[in-house]
């Protein structure tokens, strides 16, 4: 849809299934049916267990955002 | 490394003044990013960045259209604090016919580096572009880029960055159209050749169909 808020939010829960960080990546998009590049956030990370495996998972949590197999998403963690 | 997140907020009003006190007194790289639209067709808008009152430099992108919110190029300023008190960040509207309203974005963090000075290569376009730098390291690196182009019939963008000839990285969009856009900024581990001679390092596209102009802003950042 137009005027739309876009949003992708990366979550990342640890082995027991509990919060351990996670940020998003946003634009408004005036337009509907569009690509576009969404301004992406560095924040504070939580601090991570060594020897622990992390789930990492990304997701649409804006009410209208879609995505295809035409979107690229890369996530980097600066250590 | 060390990160601060200084503030991911909605746009308030230009210029827009924002308080932080830093963690630490290390040399540090002030990653900017937000959006913003253009009052004008075919115009150039940005965010003129300042700390404590001196320019750092701007986030920019080439609005094709008007009325219509788009992602700046982001953009990393090496930045190093003396003291551990308030500063004051300011983003101001680079061009008259930028502006900013509560649905734009505009984060801000402090990477607290090494003693080691980082490679920051700011450049306009046309790309392919190159430069040359003098590596500090043999091994790995942090890479960090930006930039944005055109695809004149839309359609996919990729933006290489090429070390000593050899491409080590892409950031791509889908461009819907064919109007300017930014590709997302990425941050990823390269490793450099050991060389006492200058390396070359630069800009170029991942097809023929992608054009960029002296409208389009770069950057490349070496971090040790």
């Amino acid at each position: 849809m137009p005027q739309s808020y876009l949003s992708i939010q990366l979550s990342i829960v640890d082995p027991d299934g509990k919060d351990a960080g996670g940020t998003s990546a946003v634009l408004f998009s005036n337009e509907a049916h569009q690509h576009k590049t969404l301004v992406a956030l560095l924040i504070n990370q939580k601090p991570w267990s060594f020897g622990k495996t992390y789930k990492w998972s990304l997701a649409v949590s804006g009410q209208n955002t879609v995505t295809d197999a035409n979107d690229f998403f890369s996530v980097t963690i600066l250590y | 490394m060390d990160i601060q997140e200084l503030f991911n907020t909605a746009f308030t009003s230009f210029p827009m003044n924002v308080k932080f006190t830093p963690h630490d007194t290390a040399p540090a790289l002030l990653y900017v990013s937000a959006s913003a639209f253009s009052t004008a067709a075919n115009q150039r808008i940005g965010i003129t960045v300042s700390l404590d009152g001196t320019p750092l430099g701007n986030l920019m992108i080439f609005a094709n259209e008007a009325q219509s919110h788009k992602a700046l190029v982001t953009q990393l300023f090496p930045v190093q604090f003396s003291d551990l008190n308030p500063h004051t960040l300011t983003l101001s509207a680079a061009t008259p016919y930028t502006k900013c309203d509560s649905n734009d974005t505009i984060g801000a963090a402090l990477l607290m580096i090494s003693d080691t000075e980082p490679f920051i290569w700011t450049t306009q376009g046309p790309i392919p572009d190159y430069t040359t730098f003098q590596s500090k390291v043999s091994g790995e690196a942090l890479l960090f880029f930006s930039g944005s182009a055109f695809n004149t019939g839309g359609g996919p963008i990729g933006l290489n960055v090429v070390v000593a000839g050899n491409p080590v990285a892409i950031s791509q969009i889908q461009a819907s159209n064919g109007s300017h856009v930014a590709v997302p900024p990425r941050f990823t581990r390269v490793l450099l050749p050991y060389s006492k001679d200058p390396i070359q390092i630069g800009f170029s596209m991942n097809s023929g169909d992608i054009q960029s102009d002296v409208n389009d802003n770069y950057q490349i950042a070496l971090i040790y």
